[in-house]
């Protein structure tokens, strides 16, 4: 699975780098650098197995009093 | 900010009007959220009406704030409002809640496919192709993604309504009286979850630009915001006349399990695969919808002179969001009608009402 993940980070950063370093876009490249270094933050514990905390987990502890509200008796 | 353009695209009036009404009811329409059948039961009609009043209101304050700023985007006029850094962030944030919404509408759809039809075929099947879908829509510009949807919603919106009539025979009157004995409190309850998805109608503050004429625009959102309000009053009330209330609050997709009950002079039967062509073509233009928007919101913060290289990073992390969002389907729908509702409201009510006070206190102006 690890292996399948490198293929598709290695063909997204084949398919878009070469363009933006031809145009000189620093920027872009540099956003786009952050932004798969994120997806591979999330993605990479993924496929290994590990038990990463869930985003929902953070919203649903801070909305709880409110939510609780509408839990139906 | 950026004289540059981002997105060439312009839609007109009437793709618009459609993909506001897609931006909507794509998700209403696969669950009709069990706890506002189970909060206010027989008369859950009368909550998405009250919601609809509220979105209303919401999109008035959305509206009325993205006009003070012509030809900018939410992302933009952000930082001329609240300042550099500080508007940057709550940007920051918006891109967040785009991208979350892209993720939620990604895993309920693939989350119903796995639940209804294939329970065999692993979710991460229809999770990563419905996200390359919305990616590969959301790469060709706001533009074709409105032309998709001028395609799919008058035929979404006519299987709706034929799925109604056929089901007709089914239906039983009883079932929705007695009307109007709901009390207050629960009607209340009943309308919050409505009224945040209906509160979606905030993504209008990064579409507007994009319109050809901006004149008609309250006209032409409270056209929108009333034509979501017949298709899933259709829904509902169809639902509720053939189930009881207690019934539709217990399935996980009443629009689905009253189609399973159309029986015809026994030929007309099995019409399940016509919801799934609803939710499939407009939860992909509503995915991509919003897909675009963080994509956009992105690019504008940052500067950047084309949104396009930053689509398939998003779309990874929208995958992994996606899969790690939630555990189960059961998860997701109490997440969506608990939790969610306050949490959307906050970005589609409070913030943007508080900017518009902001705005009218200090005046728009670039300092």
């Amino acid at each position: 699975m690890i292996f399948l993940l490198s293929l598709v980070f290695l063909g997204i950063i084949c398919l878009e780098v070469p363009p933006l370093v031809k145009n000189k876009k620093w920027r872009e490249l540099i956003a786009f650098a952050v932004f798969l270094w994120l997806g591979m933050v999330l993605a990479v514990p993924l496929v290994l197995g590990f038990d990463f905390p869930s985003p929902t987990k953070a919203i649903e502890t801070i909305f709880k009093p409110l939510a609780n509200w509408l839990i139906p008796s | 900010m950026t004289d540059k353009i981002l997105e060439g695209g312009k839609i007109d009036a009437r793709q618009t009007l459609y993909l506001l009404v897609t931006m909507i009811y794509a998700t209403l329409i696969l669950f009709i959220p069990q706890n506002t059948v189970a909060h206010a039961k027989q008369d859950a009609w009368l909550s998405f009406l009250v919601a609809f009043t509220g979105g209303v209101i919401i999109s008035l304050v959305v509206i009325n704030l993205s006009l003070r700023f012509p030809g900018q985007t939410l992302f933009e006029y952000l930082p001329l409002i609240l300042g550099r850094f500080p508007g940057k962030i709550i940007g920051f944030f918006y891109v967040w809640l785009f991208i979350h919404f892209c993720a939620l509408v990604d895993r309920e759809y693939c989350s119903h496919i796995v639940a209804v039809f294939m329970p065999e075929t692993p979710g991460e099947v229809f999770l990563i192709h419905g996200t390359i879908m919305a990616a590969y829509i959301a790469y060709c510009g706001l533009e074709v993604l409105a032309r998709l949807n001028q395609l799919f919603l008058p035929l979404n919106a006519g299987l709706l309504t034929t799925l109604f009539v056929l089901v007709t025979p089914e239906m039983k009157v009883i079932n929705i009286l007695p009307v109007f004995d709901t009390s207050l409190l629960s009607l209340a309850k009943s309308t919050i979850t409505p009224l945040s998805w209906f509160g979606e109608i905030v993504a209008l503050a990064v579409i507007i630009p994009y319109l050809a004429e901006q004149k008609n625009i309250y006209h032409l959102t409270i056209k929108a915001l009333f034509f979501v309000l017949i298709l899933i009053e259709l829904a509902t009330i169809g639902v509720l006349l053939v189930f009881s209330p207690t019934l539709t609050s217990s399935y996980f997709f009443p629009v689905l399990s009253g189609t399973k009950m159309i029986n015809i002079a026994n030929f007309v039967e099995r019409l399940e695969i016509i919801p799934i062509v609803i939710w499939v073509t407009s939860g992909t233009v509503k995915a991509a919808l919003f897909f675009w928007a963080a994509a956009l919101g992105s690019a504008q913060l940052l500067g950047l002179k084309d949104y396009r290289p930053l689509l398939l990073p998003l779309a990874v992390i929208v995958t992994a969001l996606g899969y790690l969002l939630h555990p189960s389907i059961i998860d997701l729908l109490n997440f969506l009608t608990q939790a969610f509702p306050f949490y959307a409201l906050t970005f589609e009510f409070i913030i943007p009402f508080l900017l518009l006070i902001i705005v009218l206190i200090k005046g728009p102006g670039k300092k």
